[in-house]
């Protein structure tokens, strides 16, 4: 485990700010997205490379990045089993989380976490989870800490729609409510039909609620739905609305609509027609067949890339620069070693 | 099969529902009970904290004249005026509360009468109940479950109410400030009227209503 102590303020890497400019969020998806598929790559290529199930962010990188670059370094994330992406768009170094994933001892956490606990404390990043919900009543805590030392901080907690269907939820936006708990609660709702991304009905199969934010609103907190695939939209609306959960006027809620990526249509996630062509994103028909209506309506990076305005060279110098450093960064991970076994109990801390 | 007539929980109903003959008997035996479970605490003939109804009554009695006799019931900590209500026998049920071997004042039952259970613990028959409402629905039968404003903010309450989608379990809650108990101003988040049990519930797509309440004497102890 890394030092929970160490203060986010004093660590050398800064996560962006929300002054970062277009080429440099575009990066940030584009480093998700070839860090994904480089794990997908690592599952399908190498037998009994990563043991178990994982998960990954490949169509959600505009929540992630949109999200991360609202925040400051000094504030909290508490993230999900889907967390690579998170911690990518909060800065973590992709060498480290490469390797965590694979559980070696390069990684963030000594390859003792894998791919559900890419933790990575002096981002900020104070737990994952697998456990539906199981991080929510920890970002409450960590609010609680915030409030009771006065610190200028939000604790920011990522989940799926599926954790409204957990008591913990509950209890954890009416205790962050009552107690004004600075928590910024960002729920990305990830099976949404791209036409019902801005707004409307949308049910959850398992949710009895018409809205998820009919609940939240029920417990008096300000509660917004987003397009989770437009990345401008993210970032402008939770920069305007954080800095008054920064001043202690208690928590928010937001909902970011996201469309299945089709690869993760299944068990575990495939590569449709491989590797993601940038020709896709500027042509949609260009793609294969099962991912055309996606490219065209809910690929985050696609919709950036044509809201942009990006030339095509523009957008190739920076996807050659990403994919050299996920290469660069498979390299590192795969040349560390594994735990030995006699190192089990090492930094067990209680 | 199994669908409740919400209609029966309306707070109209309930208010215009007589008052008179059985159900007044109901609310003063309730009420005779109770003041000699005080007078025997203070004798120290019964032992532990007992928790009483009186003040709400009226609700126990109007539940339970509104259920069929193959409907299911649980209770709370507060349960002796739901049991009586329900045609326990006042003897068997004071027998219960001296039992000094097995004293379980808060974990009443009476499957006879489908008296599922008590319980001390908040929002802690919800569940039951629920479990309970799967074996209701074959019968056509309903299930009431009692509790507080305090469960309402116990996860279960609200997974069980996403569980129940509503209709299936007829649920009551008794939203009472009394004295000596959690008040809902204090422990729900929302602002507002206090009808906040109400709100929570209709997004879940549960039917509520609210009654009204607090027109009672407050209970002391």
């Amino acid at each position: 485990m890394m030092d929970f102590c160490s203060d986010p303020d004093q660590s050398e890497e800064k996560t962006m700010s929300p002054t970062s400019d277009t080429r440099q969020l575009l990066r940030q998806m584009m480093t998700i997205r070839r860090a994904e598929e480089k794990v997908i790559h690592f599952a399908t290529d190498h037998e009994g490379l990563i043991r178990g199930h994982y998960h990954v962010y490949i169509g959600q990188e505009a929540s992630g990045v949109g999200t991360c670059a609202s925040i400051d370094s000094g504030d909290y994330v508490f993230t999900t089993h889907r967390n690579h992406g998170h911690v990518i768009a909060r800065g973590g170094e992709l060498g480290p989380v490469l390797a965590e994933i694979i559980g070696r001892t390069g990684g963030y956490n000594r390859g003792r976490g894998g791919t559900f606990h890419v933790i990575a404390p002096h981002l900020g990043i104070l737990q994952t989870s697998g456990v539906v919900g199981g991080c929510l009543p920890l970002a409450a805590g960590a609010a609680f800490s915030i409030k009771k030392l006065g610190k200028d901080r939000v604790s920011l907690v990522f989940f799926g729609d599926g954790v409204l269907e957990e008591g913990a939820f509950y209890e954890t936006i009416n205790m962050a409510a009552l107690w004004k708990l600075p928590v910024v609660f960002v729920c990305e709702n990830n099976g949404v039909a791209h036409h019902l991304r801005r707004g409307g009905p949308c049910q959850s199969s398992s949710l009895a609620a018409r809205h998820l934010t009919d609940i939240t609103e029920a417990f008096s907190i300000p509660s917004m739905i987003v397009d989770g695939c437009d990345l401008e939209a993210v970032r402008s609306t939770l920069t305007a609305a954080i800095p008054e959960v920064r001043r202690g006027a208690g928590p928010i809620f937001i909902e970011t609509r996201i469309t299945r990526w089709p690869g993760n249509a299944g068990l575990s996630p495939i590569l449709i027609g491989g590797d993601y062509e940038l020709d896709w994103a500027f042509s949609p028909v260009t793609a294969p067949r099962e991912l055309q209506d996606w490219v065209e309506h809910s690929d985050p990076i696609a919709l950036f890339i044509r809201a942009s305005g990006m030339t095509r060279h523009e957008v190739e110098a920076i996807d050659s620069d990403v994919r050299k450093a996920v290469e660069e960064a498979a390299r590192f991970a795969l040349a560390s070693p594994a735990p030995e076994p006699e190192a089990a109990l090492e930094h067990v801390f209680a | 099969v199994g669908k409740v007539d919400v209609s029966i929980l309306s707070a109209d109903r309930l208010l215009r529902w007589p008052i008179g003959g059985d159900s007044l008997n109901g609310v003063e035996r309730s009420r005779a009970f109770e003041e000699r479970v005080i007078d025997l605490c203070h004798r120290k003939l019964l032992g532990g904290f007992v928790d009483i109804d009186i003040g709400k009554e009226g609700v126990a009695v109007c539940i339970a004249i509104t259920l069929r006799e193959d409907d299911y019931l649980y209770g709370t900590a507060r349960s002796h005026g739901h049991f009586l209500a329900r045609g326990t026998g006042p003897n068997l049920l004071m027998a219960e509360l001296a039992d000094k071997d097995t004293y379980h004042c808060r974990h009443l039952m009476a499957a006879g009468r489908r008296l599922m259970s008590a319980t001390g613990s908040v929002g802690g028959t919800i569940p039951l109940a629920l479990g309970t409402a799967f074996l209701a629905r074959e019968q056509g039968a309903v299930v009431a479950v009692f509790f507080r404003d305090g469960a309402c903010n116990a996860g279960s309450f609200h997974e069980c109410l996403n569980g129940g989608l509503g209709p299936q379990i007829a649920a009551q809650v008794q939203d009472i400030a009394l004295k000596g108990s959690t008040d809902s101003t204090l422990v729900c988040s929302e602002s507002g009227h206090r009808s906040r049990p109400c709100r929570r519930a209709r997004d879940l797509k549960t039917p509520s209503c609210q009654t009204p309440s607090g027109s009672l004497p407050p209970n002391s102890g």
